[in-house]
């Protein structure tokens, strides 16, 4: 039970701490103080749990207190415009999705330019998947040969949300199949929705899985290169004649000006929460994909990013104030 | 049988040492955190969450149930103190809690608070333990077009909520819905009424509300009259419900038990209606409408009971089909994904003994709350000693904290000032806040509901007849207005006639 | 009302209200003016708020008719002491938390809230206030690890 001990022993701590002063802090070159992790959505996401997970690793590898700040608002450029203003010296990181690289074409204006942040790692994705209804037509073809003449809908987690936008770019761009789209609060609804049969299919990345696993909906595509492990039977777009990928990501990031050791060894650190096999595992599990790329094939891959999902964003013709 | 022999696994699970020792201490933290003015469940589930980073999965969800169901009473704790409502739930409690509060009674409203949530806990577990499976299925039948009739159903009862002026009670009604419009159109993402500014762009936030409406507005009202509106000491032996109190709460702790369960098992977050729904039907069983709003024990022991068994069966759309039905839940299902557990169908089948344990431990959570709550209501009274010209102080300074800590911005602050002037501007005018937080809570998802029900109907409003669940919401939702509406107006015409 | 004088105002509050709900939503409804409404399918972003301020309106209007054929009552006096200090006291806070930071803002929004009491006792109170700030200080910055900067002064490079 050493676990179990040690988060008695913490428990202990914060009780102490609740009454007592703070515990001493050991000194160090980097971080030399608290780190801030500035989350772009509230509580309870992907992202922010991450972050968590993160932090938490932070914290035991370097012995400093690391604080998730949760700062949703304007789809995420609330948290990048404070992150983008923050000094550069590695202790304000910001952690936020792929809404950070379609806002860029999404938002009419932002309070910060993207190059006033540095990518550090970006290293767990999920494609996006489309699903439908077990009621509704078997594989891709045969969907869309019933959707063209049903004037059909899908749901998403948002309008300008990486699923909304990669649906709709398929089924009008790619597919010539134009649906109405109807936005939910968060993906969970959206979910929810196509499980009740209120709408026609469902766009979402990974909060799909478990119901694809079940068999309570049926996965038509994922946008990835290769087959997701967690839903081997759910061919890719590209099996099913349409080449294209679009993948929701998480990414760290760090204001733009802080010194290039800093981001390495931050970029280090990330990697190693992400190597640790019991994060591994679940990550995996999850239906997540892990990358890992070096800071410049960050850097590189989140520049590919902003033109994708800008050219998925313009092809579908939405704008956000 | 199979109930019995799958509850016996939970308990096994549960009732282990360090499993129960876990619980305590969740709910312990939860309380102690939760009673805090402005920090609210969400807030301190996201606090306490690294806590159980350690642990193993079953232990951790465990824990994390206990910190839920402390903050949930911690929340509760303060608004009948304070009148600090952090959540839309606490706000019904607030009404006649704070009241009894004020009368020498906290302890009582407190003390029936815990037991009412443990019997509703009790009997939400079974519900859950028993039916969770075939409720999910019925869940999935409610689509937007059900969930708007039920929205509506429930500013229906709202109506009813008000203590004064049915009138007063519509206009608040619509101006809480009004006040939710700000912010993102969910559908087009266009900005309404922001005038343009940053900080209102993301809308207006519920704990603000609360907050300003009621705390800090409150605040102002208590300060006109100085001392004299301090709250009385209690009398020696009432710091507990006596027997003539128990008697009185039995049926209200029943039936906001079973509202409560019922509505919480929705995933569109039907649970908020629940203590909403509960005071309006206790109050309309009442002999004496006249006493709720001034201290009634009904309006604390329904509500309380029914706001603990939604946030109970709330867990059945969680767990069985894995859609986090309100902001808790979704925090519920990160907390999960750290430790490798994903919410759905599956969880039942594969982990038997997490699901069947963190049953079982939804019951020692209830029954810890009782054990760690009924001693400190002696310690939360003896808080309100605290001369009001500093427990005001102190009052105002949680509130910038809390609200400074949902989003690190400090517009938020100057938002819930201008909230709280408002809200003091009501009270002078005759109109209560109650009914525009419910109006504020429901506006929102009304209207998302009702855009997708009409896009995927393809604008055609007979879905709404034509769906015998919605239809049938409908028709209660227009009997309730009538069963609201006549009375007053009869009343008001007489009095006009009678002069 | 059989008086010779026209109507007679008898809920001065009702009249009030009523005419401040009545501005309230027609300033709304020019302030949705640019948005579009929508159709019964496709609704706009406007449609539901326009309406509800019509609404909220029309229960202004009746609210005025009422004041005069319906008894009520008086406008109430407003305390300004109370609101006046407190609000100040959150524009402080508002103003000072993320620069210089909490242990400045804290103080500095107590010292002045309390004055928003007539039983306001100075010396108590500065007390009181140093004594939360601590308290605060540890509890959320130490305890709970909030994001709460603490104190922030650039010019002397101070970041906690």
């Amino acid at each position: 039970m050493p676990a179990t001990r040690s988060c008695l022993t913490k428990l202990a701590g914060a009780a102490l701490l609740l009454t007592a002063s703070a515990g001493p802090l050991s000194a160090q070159a980097y971080p030399p103080d608290r780190i801030t992790l500035v989350v772009a959505f509230a509580p309870g996401g992907f992202v922010d749990t991450f972050a968590r997970i993160v932090g938490q690793k932070l914290n035991e590898k370097w012995g400093k207190a690391v604080t998730v700040e949760n700062k949703a608002g304007a789809g995420g450029n609330t948290a990048a415009a404070q992150v983008a203003a923050a000094k550069p010296d590695g202790l304000t990181l910001l952690v936020t999705s792929t809404a950070i690289a379609i806002n860029e074409t999404l938002y009419k204006k932002r309070d910060y330019a993207l190059d006033q942040l540095v990518p550090v790692a970006i290293s767990v994705s999920s494609p996006e998947t489309i699903a439908t209804h077990p009621s509704k037509p078997g594989n891709l073809k045969d969907y869309l040969a019933w959707a063209k003449s049903n004037d059909i809908n899908f749901a998403s987690a948002g309008v300008g949300s990486g699923s909304h936008l990669a649906a709709e770019y398929f089924l009008k761009v790619l597919a010539k199949t134009p649906a109405t789209h109807i936005p939910f609060r968060g993906g969970a609804l959206s979910v929810q929705a196509a499980l009740g049969n209120q709408v026609d299919m469902v766009a979402s990345s990974f909060g799909i899985i478990p119901q694809v696993q079940e068999g309570k909906l049926k996965g038509l595509a994922v946008a990835s290169q290769a087959r997701v492990a967690a839903m081997p039977d759910v061919p890719t777009y590209t099996e099913a004649g349409f080449p294209f990928i679009a993948e929701s990501w998480v990414g760290v990031f760090a204001p733009a000006r802080t010194p290039s050791a800093i981001v390495e060894t931050l970029h280090a650190a990330i990697a190693e929460v992400v190597a640790d096999p019991a994060n591994r595992t679940k990550l995996l599990g999850m239906g997540y994909q892990l990358h890992s790329r070096s800071v410049a094939e960050t850097s590189a891959y989140l520049k590919d990013e902003v033109a994708k999902w800008g050219e998925m964003v313009r092809a579908v013709g939405v704008t956000v104030e | 049988m199979e109930l019995l022999s799958n509850l016996g696994l939970g308990a096994a699970v549960a009732l282990s040492p360090v499993n129960i020792a876990l619980c305590f201490a969740g709910c312990m933290l939860g309380t102690l955190i939760g009673v805090l003015p402005g920090i609210g469940p969400i807030a301190t589930i996201a606090i306490l969450l690294p806590l159980t980073f350690g642990l193993d999965p079953t232990a951790a969800l465990i824990m994390l149930a206990g910190i839920y169901y402390g903050a949930q009473y911690g929340g509760s704790t303060a608004s009948i103190l304070l009148n600090i409502p952090g959540e839309s739930s606490a706000v019904v409690t607030a009404i006649d809690g704070h009241e009894m509060a004020r009368q020498g009674r906290a302890g009582v409203a407190l003390g029936i608070s815990a037991i009412g949530s443990f019997v509703a806990g009790t009997i939400a577990t079974l519900v859950i333990a028993a039916l969770a499976a075939p409720l999910a299925a019925i869940a999935l039948i409610f689509g937007p077009a059900e969930y708007f009739a039920l929205m509506l159903t429930g500013l229906a009862f709202a109506v009813l909520l008000a203590r004064g002026s049915v009138l007063k009670a519509i206009i608040m009604i619509l101006v809480g819905m009004l006040l939710s419009t700000v912010g993102p159109d969910l559908t087009t993402g266009q900005l309404r009424l922001t005038f343009g500014a940053r900080w209102l762009a993301d809308g207006i936030e519920i704990a603000l509300l609360g907050m300003g409406l009621f705390g800090i507005a409150e605040v102002f009202r208590s300060l006109e009259h100085g001392e004299a509106r301090q709250i009385k000491e209690a009398p020696i032996g009432t710091l507990l419900p006596n027997r003539a109190e128990m008697r009185q709460s039995v049926k209200p702790i029943l039936r906001g038990t079973a509202l409560g369960s019922v509505l919480g098992i929705l995933p569109g977050n039907g649970a908020v209606l629940a203590p909403y729904a509960s005071y309006t039907l206790e109050k309309k069983l009442a002999a004496d409408q006249s006493r709720f709003g001034r201290g009634a024990i009904e309006g604390v022991a329904g509500p309380e009971p029914a706001n603990n068994a939604g946030a109970q069966t709330s867990f059945i759309p969680l767990l069985t089909l894995g859609i986090p039905p309100n902001a808790v839940m979704a925090l519920m299902v990160g907390a999960m994904t750290i430790h490798g557990i994903v919410p759905g169908p599956q969880i039942m089948t594969k982990m038997p003994e997490l699901f069947w344990g963190l049953i079982a431990s939804m019951w020692m959570g209830n029954l810890m709350l009782l054990v760690i709550n009924l001693p400190l209501v002696g310690l939360w009274v003896k808080l309100l000693k605290v001369p009001y010209r500093l427990m005001f102080v102190g009052i105002v300074i949680f509130c910038c904290i809390g609200v400074y800590s949902i989003n690190s911005e400090p517009a938020d602050i100057l938002i819930m000032g201008g909230l709280a002037i408002f809200g003091y501007g009501l009270t002078k005018f005759g109109f209560e806040p109650a009914p525009l937080t419910l109006g504020f809570v429901l506006g929102r998802m009304m209207e998302e509901n009702l855009r997708q029900a009409l896009m995927i109907s393809r604008g055609n409003a007979m879905t709404f007849i034509e769906r015998p669940i919605a239809a049938a919401f409908i028709v209660v939702a227009v009997a309730m207005l009538t069963v609201g509406v006549l009375p007053s107006i009869r009343r008001g015409r007489d009095k006009v006639f009678t002069e | 009302m059989s008086g010779a004088g026209g109507v007679r105002l008898r809920s001065p509050q009702n009249l009030v209200s009523g005419l401040i709900l009545i501005a309230a939503s027609a300033f709304v409804v020019w302030m949705l003016s640019g948005l579009s409404q929508g159709t019964m399918r496709v609704m706009g972003p406007a449609m539901l708020p326009r309406w509800t301020a019509i609404a909220i309106g029309v229960g202004g209007l009746v609210l005025v008719i009422l004041s005069a054929i319906r008894d009520g009552d008086a406008l109430e006096r407003w305390h300004l002491r109370g609101p006046v200090f407190i609000l100040a006291a959150l524009v402080i806070f508002a103003g000072t938390i993320r620069q210089p930071g909490f242990l400045v803002a804290a103080p500095l929004a107590m010292l002045v809230a309390g004055f928003g009491s007539r039983e306001v006792r100075p010396r108590e109170l500065v007390i009181f206030a140093v004594a939360m700030t601590i308290a605060c200080a540890l509890l959320f910055r130490f305890a709970l690890n909030q994001a709460l900067p603490m104190l922030v002064v650039p010019a002397l490079s101070l970041n906690f």
